[in-house]
């Protein structure tokens, strides 16, 4: 009856007052929400049709306008949404600048590896093959195409469930009275999950490796010169075309130079940060 | 004869009996049954035992001794010499029991005389494919010495008590150097190397040259002819630099020039004029006239190093010494003749409309990328066409009238030529983007084809389609932004080398998204959260698990560290009853906290202890006397009050609990 009448009252006894902070730690420790963009509210939405009125009107400076201010609200810890980008490869497309087109699709891309429109018109700004990769073994080839097929984000979620139900398995196995049928079931369980979590995460850990420390570049310019040292002084080393794909190396340190590798030929030189755009 | 031998091999099921349990069936075990009586063979041995077989009967086939002769120039003039070698191979069976080959006789001829009687030799063991072999060469010096033409013969081999003869080696002597050369060379059809020092380039005469071979001298526009260099040399001293070889046709304006990656390491034998050459192709190249009529090709170079000794400065070519400096490499340049083409134009009869000036041999294959779209897609027409012919001529396959399609910019061309010949097989591939016209059930209609086959000397025509689109309605149309440059009635779009035009973008996405941030789950707090606690929770289980095992495996070691407390919380528990008035459960606990201790340390039954034994044990493990019989009385005090009609008295009972604290530590410090 005590119990019933907190209730009532609106009191929170003393446990459900701890469920609920451990709930907004974790809601805290998990990150701000995206935020979320409801048809009719904020300048947001009003922006983004805004943008597309404009492109339909053909007014792209207007629209690039529009769709790099909306870049511009995308919060550091994320990504762009490969809508946006997109859209903005797009209107880049429209204005004549190709290689900011294709560092936006390659963006659109690198957040929604099966974006068909994205992954289209980056081949049609791409039919001079410069940005040939070098060969690998063929048997690689499946594999790195079903690993280049879902973000590091996408494969987490499997890779996740997976450690998650090896570990519920593993604990009951652990703790579970021996012999009996459940602790026999939990034993393939256990061993079944973890196959689950190699496999998951033999795609997982190397494409969140390649995503998080191997950022690719795409040069925006026409013909920058790649030279043998950081430096405007330095000797040219070989030259890179606009749209062409570059693996960065190496970025701090460097005064505003980046240190990149072709994958083509391998050639590694150094560029101006602002000649490319980082993924 | 008109016959021949023919070989069975067959697989034979068969398998080893034991006990006599097993029987063979079939008639291809009876039949070995009867042959090796119970030995019947499994499969295993079978194989094992058919290659073993083979094995021994290549040892007896390889210990026939090969015997070959070689002399080196052969043809040369008077006074000069040659290198007579015999190659000896020598197999498995004759080489184990090492024997060696043994002269019998020397090699004469009457052209020649032997300068050094003795020959040099070299002997080398090889194992090939597991095979063992020995292999001798016997090298002469023999100097001409009339001219004629003659054989060297005479010399016999004995090897393992058995004599073979050495097959005879052809030689031309001649008075002038001129007269060693095949015909071709001295009519100045073929050209010999020159280095541009006259006394390398004597020693290069008619040893040292290069000619062009063609596969075709009679071809039709846009037919390619392969064309080979070849390489002819004999006897060169010092021998030749093997990667050094390098011919490229030149000043071929008539032509499409393509070269052709191919290996041909190999040396092998040649004959030119009745002489023999080593022979080799060093470069392959496809040409494509471009041009109808006779079409000469130039004289061009072939370029190679020949190894020669060096001039030395302090001892000459001195024949004690030798030449310390050794050899030097010198560039040479070997003059090959061209020939004439006769280029025919391609046949105008039979030839179809759809004929774009493709000629080879092709083919050609057609899709759509879909064959249910919306209005607002695209769909990708592809062509391929491929084979074997110059990939150059083939243009971009035109369209008919597309009445429900429009074509958006121009289409895309690709070549996929292979690796080795990239120019003249292979594919090109083609692609047209087009936007539906309308929804409905669409067609694109049906597209045609044509190449010449010069190899057929026909006009072929493929034709593809038509292809069945349903297009369904859509709703971003109003967000195309131009119209297609291209006219849909146009047959022939233009180029493919041509830039991407915005037209053949697809659609901008329109949809407001959730958000506008897109945080990858990895990237999320909960993420790590999630992956830390799995092993957290398995940590702490693994560890309780050991905890609960290690207890039940130190359970009396426990029980007695613990007794001292268990009893003392036992105490305070009588203390609660005292002070609730519960008198009679105050003195049953107090004596049951006592029992329960003394039991656990003297490891026995807190039933049935009686005073007595527990004095006894108390004083048995070194509890004073006096402190022991305190202990029996506290118990019979107990047990008095415990069955008193009254109850007792309290403040007697809270006297009773301070003696049994007094007596709980006093029996802690003798039991520990």
């Amino acid at each position: 009856m005590k119990t019933n009448e907190r209730i009532y009252s609106g009191r929170i006894n003393r446990a459900t007052g701890l469920f609920l902070a451990g709930i907004c730690l974790l809601i805290g420790m998990a990150g701000a929400p995206p935020r979320v963009l409801g048809a009719g509210e904020g300048t947001t939405a009003e922006r983004w049709d805004a943008a597309a009125e404009a492109y339909r009107t053909k007014d792209f400076e207007q629209a690039r306008q529009l769709y790099e201010g909306l870049l511009n609200e995308v919060s550091e810890e994320g990504r762009p949404h490969p809508e946006l980008c997109y859209n903005l490869g797009n209107v880049y497309f429209q204005l004549g600048q190709k290689g900011r087109a294709a560092w936006m699709y390659e963006r659109a891309l690198a957040a929604a590896p099966r974006h068909a429109d994205a992954r289209r018109n980056l081949a049609l700004i791409r039919t001079d093959g410069a940005n040939a990769e070098a060969e690998s073994f063929f048997l690689f080839k499946p594999l790195a195409w079903l690993a280049q097929h879902y973000t590091a984000g996408e494969w987490s979620v499997p890779f996740l469930f997976f450690y998650g139900l090896a570990a519920g398995a593993g604990l009951v196995w652990i703790l579970g009275r021996r012999g009996v049928r459940l602790w026999r079931v939990s034993r393939w369980v256990c061993g079944g999950a973890c196959v689950g979590m190699l496999f998951f995460g033999a795609f997982f850990v190397p494409r969140y490796i390649q995503t998080e420390y191997h950022p690719v570049a795409v040069v925006l310019d026409s013909s920058v010169p790649v030279r043998v040292a950081p430096g405007a002084d330095q000797d040219v080393y070989f030259e890179v075309q606009e749209t062409e794909r570059l693996e960065v190396t190496a970025e701090a340190g460097l005064a505003g130079w980046l240190r990149v590798k072709r994958p083509a030929d391998g050639r590694v030189g150094f560029l101006p940060e602002s000649a490319v755009g980082i993924l | 004869m008109g016959g021949h031998l023919r070989v069975y091999f067959r697989v034979v099921r068969v398998r080893f009996v034991k006990d006599g349990q097993e029987k063979p069936q079939g008639g291809d075990e009876m039949r070995i049954r009867k042959l090796f009586g119970r030995a019947v063979l499994s499969r295993t041995w079978g194989i094992g035992t058919l290659w073993w077989v083979l094995g021994a009967l290549s040892a007896v086939w390889s210990a026939e001794p090969q015997i070959t002769a070689t002399v080196s120039p052969q043809a040369v003039i008077v006074g000069a010499q040659v290198t007579y070698n015999v190659s000896i191979k020598v197999g498995d069976a004759a080489a184990m029991r090492n024997q060696g080959p043994a002269l019998r006789g020397a090699p004469a001829c009457p052209l020649l005389r032997t300068v050094s009687p003795r020959p040099s030799s070299r002997n080398q063991v090889q194992i090939i494919n597991g095979a063992f072999q020995q292999s001798y060469e016997l090298t002469w010096k023999l100097q001409a010495m009339q001219e004629g033409e003659g054989q060297i013969a005479g010399l016999q081999i004995e090897i393992g008590g058995q004599v073979y003869p050495v097959p005879p080696a052809a030689i031309k002597v001649a008075k002038s150097a001129e007269d060693t050369l095949p015909a071709s060379l001295r009519s100045g059809d073929l050209l010999s190397a020159t280095t541009g020092e006259a006394e390398i380039d004597q020693q290069l005469k008619g040893r040292l040259f290069a000619t062009l071979t063609f596969s075709k001298t009679d071809v039709f526009l846009q037919e390619p002819i392969m064309v080979d260099c070849v390489v002819y040399a004999d006897g060169i001293e010092g021998g030749l630099i093997e990667k050094s070889f390098g011919w490229k046709p030149e000043g071929l304006k008539d032509f499409v020039v393509g070269e052709t990656a191919f290996a041909d390491p190999a040396w092998r034998q040649g004959t030119l004029g009745g002489r023999q050459y080593s022979v080799r192709t060093v470069a392959r190249y496809y040409l494509v006239p471009t041009r109808v009529g006779e079409v000469e090709i130039p004289l061009t170079n072939a370029v190679c190093q020949v190894q020669v000794k060096t001039s030395d400065p302090f001892f000459g070519n001195d024949p004690f010494f030798g030449n310390i400096m050794g050899t030097q490499a010198v560039p040479a340049s070997m003059p090959v003749r061209g020939t004439k083409i006769r280029v025919k134009p391609l046949p105008t009869q039979g030839q179809p409309p759809s004929f774009q000036n493709a000629v080879g041999n092709f083919t050609f294959a057609a899709r759509v990328n879909s064959q249910a779209i919306s209005e607002d897609d695209l769909l990708t027409l592809t062509f391929e066409v491929g084979g074997t012919g110059y990939l150059g001529s083939i243009t971009t396959p035109g369209l008919p009238d597309m009445k429900d399609w429009k074509v958006t910019g121009k289409p895309s061309e690709k070549v996929e030529g292979a690796k080795a010949n990239p120019l003249f097989e292979g594919k090109k591939v083609f692609e047209y983007v087009l936007r539906p016209a309308r929804s409905g059930a669409l067609e694109v209609p049906q597209i045609a084809y044509a190449f010449f086959n010069p190899d057929q000397n026909r006009f072929v025509e493929v034709q593809r389609g038509p292809f069945k689109v349903n297009v369904t309605r859509g709703q971003q149309r109003q967000l195309q932004v131009a119209t297609s440059t291209v006219s849909s009635d146009s047959p022939n779009p233009p180029a493919a080398s041509e830039p991407t035009t915005p037209e053949q973008l697809a659609y901008l996405h329109t949809p407001l998204p959730s958000a506008l941030t897109v945080v990858s789950f990895y990237r999320q707090g909960i993420f790590p959260v999630l992956l830390g606690l799995p092993v957290v929770l398995l940590g702490l289980a693994v560890g309780f698990r050991g905890w609960t095992e290690y207890r039940l495996r130190h359970q009396d070691e426990f029980a007695l560290r613990q007794a001292g407390g268990r009893a003392r919380k036992e105490l305070k528990t009588a203390r609660a009853s005292l002070k609730s008035g519960q008198l009679e459960a105050f003195y049953s606990q107090l004596a049951e906290a006592l029992r329960g201790y003394i039991a656990t340390k003297i490891q026995r039954s807190a039933k049935g202890l009686t005073f007595e034994e527990i004095q006894e044990a108390c004083e048995a493990r070194g509890l004073p006397a006096e402190k022991a019989r305190g202990l029996r009385r506290l118990f019979e005090r107990c047990d008095g009050a415990r069955y008193h009609a009254g109850g007792g008295d309290p403040a007697a009972a809270e006297e009773l609990l301070r003696e049994a604290e007094v007596l709980l530590d006093a029996m802690d410090q003798v039991f520990g």
